[in-house]
């Protein structure tokens, strides 16, 4: 495609949780951008596929002292150690060294789903089904992203497609250099209330690299030492407090309810009413 | 030695088994399972020449201007388009998936008459027989969702010509009548059940503006805006008009209510304030406000043509009702609307895309183009200080057999003319009359209406028309209506009906097969038929989490699911979409 050498890039995202309405936009323009299928019914939270899903989650107080946030979760593009490569038998998760992306290879995975059981964030999702859409609606599906077939674990990538497409172009224009905002992944381009903001984390001009050295800014599980390149920021210190903190298992059925939350293994609590 | 059949098998065997302790059979493997990517049954994406159309969506009234990205002339993906007026770039969850509406299964195909498949022409004469029969007495009346559009001028001119039409909108269709908001100079937004983060108005200009304004939610439920609101006041549900009246006497520091002081001294600092939703002290207190034909409060423009509200139309005297549905529309409550049909004796006719909603009460189902099928119009953005106009171009090949609400009132109206005339006629007239300017999507540039050669095809590439600002004239206080807040006060609740039914959420609008998976799985949305009650609440009345229940109140009863929730109020029932009323809940 190109001769021309990009320039190496850590790519990573700050996501502002006292903007993040809870819309859902991000999660919709995710599942577009990637071909993701709408669920067979007898999907669930945790069969279902969402690359990015919003939670919300709650300072579990009572009315009217309660209070809530919304989160979005997607792949934290660990930087270090990344628990999901480490376990993979087929090579199948690369962390790219141009980009710093932790790339999923669906044609290559084989379904043990070893790093979905390795992935601290819950981020990774397995495909139970054959993708389906409703007749006519495979012909909407965004040519730059393969469909993938049941048995393969998937993730998010930062929309990789944009960012060859990006390169690409850059590359006919004779640069090395991507334009800032020249690649931005979907949810960035679609979240109405601008609670993301993408770029290169190493690049000390950019502003994703100034809002992650904000006195505002955390990681989820700083404590394993993964070095997620997704920052999340908030004024509000219980919303740090509850981020930072692993789910409780004793946490009340509805709480988990509220935020959609599958219950914890073998506590016999049962999936969502609704889901 | 020789080398025999057994040293064969041995030699065979291991390097069989020597060869699994190698890379070659797994690299194999791994490069191999490329091609499980084109196995029979997997979908493929079309492939050809990637191209940017433009369109404006037209699923509800914020206008918001559309860049769809397509290969060939289909769209794969949607996108706002940098720097609208409205939209300000972006679009909302259901806008995002609106090139997937047309292949939802519950839209209507065909026309129907009492539920059977008839050809259009045979439909057309059926209502147009039931109109001729309708005496003096019985009305026939059309209910427009959005007017103020070229196709509200056809049913206008349509119901003149009859002795007795009514033009009609559904409750909330114009919240703020002649006015629009000032947002970009609001300082402080009062807001009375209005979800001001959660698609009010145009939702890109609110959070564009966000940083801009001081919000106060004041609510019974603890709403997403409620979460992401400076102040979040919760009161009592058909409470909000007293404390509109409290807020009111504070800002002249004649009142001991702590929360209502507290509120008028952020107003007072921060000005200009507006006060939204709620009824008429809502209205008092924005004249108290002073803001009122003032920047950074409600602004009056142009275009307003009033329409009288459903709910003012006389019980039992409507003969023949159509219903324009649009396909991002919420159900219309049916339940008003069959009292004020004439019993027994009344013809319904649903201009719809969708089967189910009016459709299911209606005697004819003209099945309407969905979004993107057809060419249709967006009119002034909702919210917005100016009058506005855009054309929302097809995207999509449209089925056959649909007719456009717009034509087929043409059609009984046995005008030759088509929807695009009066359509084109609405863009002569704005390039005639040569004021305001047009913002262009494909360069994201304005330029002045009389700078426009041909405003038809600038239209049609992706624009929108803006009128120049009217701030002249006088405006009083009481001319602003603000209807679009919570009904007046509930019913106290008596030993028959304990509880209190609240609103939780919007109804979810028709969506793509796409976002309900992902609310669902995500549990972002409430569905509809979740009951969320305070577990306090939910024990003392003998549920369980997760329970099955029936809530019944004065106007009925219906099947819920029980969600028990620490945010909910104690004594109130939270369900998606219902008005305030006394209630009971009891296991099914």
């Amino acid at each position: 495609m190109t001769a021309i050498t990009p320039k190496p890039a850590r790519y990573g995202m700050a996501i502002d949780l006292d903007r993040c309405t809870g819309c859902g936009a991000c999660m919709i323009a995710c599942a577009v951008e990637n071909n993701v299928p709408p669920a067979r019914p007898e999907a669930t939270p945790r069969t279902g596929i969402t690359w990015m899903r919003v939670y919300q989650i709650s300072n579990g107080a009572s009315f009217p002292d309660t209070r809530a946030a919304f989160i979005p979760i997607l792949c934290q593009q660990c930087g270090k150690d990344t628990p999901c490569a480490a376990v993979c038998p087929q090579e199948a998760v690369e962390t790219d060294p141009a980009t710093g992306i932790v790339d999923q290879m669906p044609q290559r995975c084989l379904g043990c789903r070893y790093c979905m059981a390795a992935c601290p964030y819950h981020a990774r999702y397995f495909n139970w089904w054959d993708p389906q859409w409703p007749a006519g609606m495979e012909k909407t599906l965004n040519p730059d992203v393969a469909t993938r077939m049941r048995g393969v674990v998937e993730k998010c990538n930062f929309c990789h497609g944009r960012l060859h497409t990006a390169r690409a172009r850059a590359a006919a224009e004779g640069r090395r250099e991507l334009h800032p905002g020249e690649y931005v992944p979907a949810c960035v381009e679609a979240c109405p209330a601008a609670a993301i903001v993408f770029g290169d984390l190493d690049d000390p001009a950019s502003e994703v690299a100034r809002l992650a050295r904000d006195g505002q800014s955390f990681r989820l599980l700083e404590k394993l030492g993964t070095e997620p390149k997704i920052y999340y920021r908030t004024a509000r210190p219980w919303v740090r407090q509850a981020a930072a903190q692993q789910r409780p298992a004793s946490e009340p059925p509805e709480r988990r309810l509220r935020a959609g939350l599958p219950a914890p293994q073998g506590s016999g609590q049962k999936e969502p009413a609704h889901a | 030695m020789g080398f025999t059949r057994r040293d064969l098998l041995t030699f065979t065997g291991g390097s069989a088994a020597g060869l699994m302790f190698t890379p070659v059979p797994w690299s194999l493997l791994r490069d191999t399972a490329v091609l499980s990517e084109n196995w029979p049954g997997v979908p493929q994406p079309l492939h050809g020449e990637i191209r940017t159309r433009y369109s404006t969506c037209t699923l509800c009234p914020a206008g918001c201007g559309v860049r769809a990205r397509c290969v060939g002339d289909r769209p794969v993906s949607l996108a706002g388009v940098s720097g609208h007026p409205a939209s300000r770039g972006v679009l909302c969850p259901a806008g995002l998936v609106g090139h997937h509406l047309a292949f939802c299964r519950d839209r209507a195909a065909e026309p129907l008459a009492n539920g059977r498949p008839v050809a259009i022409e045979r439909a057309l004469a059926g209502v147009s027989a039931a109109i001729a029969a309708c005496g003096a007495r019985e009305s026939v009346a059309i209910l427009d969702p959005r007017p103020g559009r070229a196709a509200s001028l056809v049913y206008r001119r349509f119901l003149a010509g009859l002795p007795s039409g009514v033009h009609c909108a559904p409750p909330n269709a114009e919240p703020y009548g002649a006015f629009g908001i000032d947002l970009e100079n609001t300082r402080a937004i009062l807001s009375f059940g209005a979800p001001v983060l959660d698609g009010w108005l145009s939702p890109g200009r609110v959070l564009a503006n966000r940083s801009h304004f001081q919000l106060i939610q004041v609510e019974p439920a603890y709403s997403r805006t409620a979460s992401l609101a400076d102040l979040w006041v919760p009161v009592l549900p058909g409470s909000e008009d007293g404390f509109a009246a409290a807020v009111a006497r504070a800002l002249e520091g004649e009142t001991s209510d702590t929360h209502a002081t507290e509120v008028a001294r952020i107003l007072l600092r921060n000005k200009p304030a507006i006060a939204v939703g709620g009824g008429a002290a809502v209205a008092t207190l924005n004249a108290k406000l002073g803001s009122v034909g003032r920047p950074g409060g409600f602004l009056p423009r142009r275009d307003f043509t009033p329409v009288t509200g459903i709910a003012s139309v006389p019980d039992r005297s409507i003969g023949v009702l159509l219903i324009e549905e649009t396909a991002g529309g919420e159900p219309l409550p049916w339940d008003l609307l069959r009292r004020k049909l004439i019993p027994q004796d009344s013809v319904v006719v649903a201009l719809t895309p969708w089967l189910d909603g009016c459709a299911r009460h209606a005697d004819y189902v003209i099945p309407a183009p969905m979004y993107l099928e057809s060419l249709d119009e967006a009119p002034t953005p909702a919210g917005s200080t100016v009058a506005g106009f855009s054309l929302s171009p097809a995207l999509l090949t449209a089925p056959p057999k649909l007719t456009p609400p717009a034509e087929f009132v043409l059609r009984l109206a046995h005008d030759s003319a088509t929807y695009p005339d009066i359509l084109k006629q609405r863009v002569a007239a704005i390039k005639k009359d040569g004021r305001g300017t047009v913002f262009t999507y494909p360069d994201a540039k304005s330029a002045r209406v009389r700078d426009i050669p041909d405003l038809w095809k600038a239209m049609l590439g992706g624009a929108v028309w803006l009128d120049e600002p009217l701030h002249s004239g006088t405006v009083r206080g009481a001319d602003l209506q603000v209807c679009a807040g919570p009904p007046g006060p509930a019913l106290p609740p008596t030993p028959e009906y304990p509880l209190l039914l609240i609103a939780a959420d919007n109804p979810p609008p028709h969506g793509s097969p796409l976002m309900s998976k992902l609310y669902r799985e995500s549990g972002l949305r409430r569905p509809a038929n979740a009951a969320t009650v305070h577990p306090k609440t939910g024990r003392d009345q003998g549920l369980e989490d997760g329970a099955r229940a029936i809530v019944t109140s004065p106007s009925g009863k219906f099947p819920v699911q029980v969600i028990f929730d620490a945010a909910v109020m104690p004594g109130a029932i939270e369900v998606v979409g219902q008005a305030i009323s006394p209630a009971s809940i009891r296991r099914a």
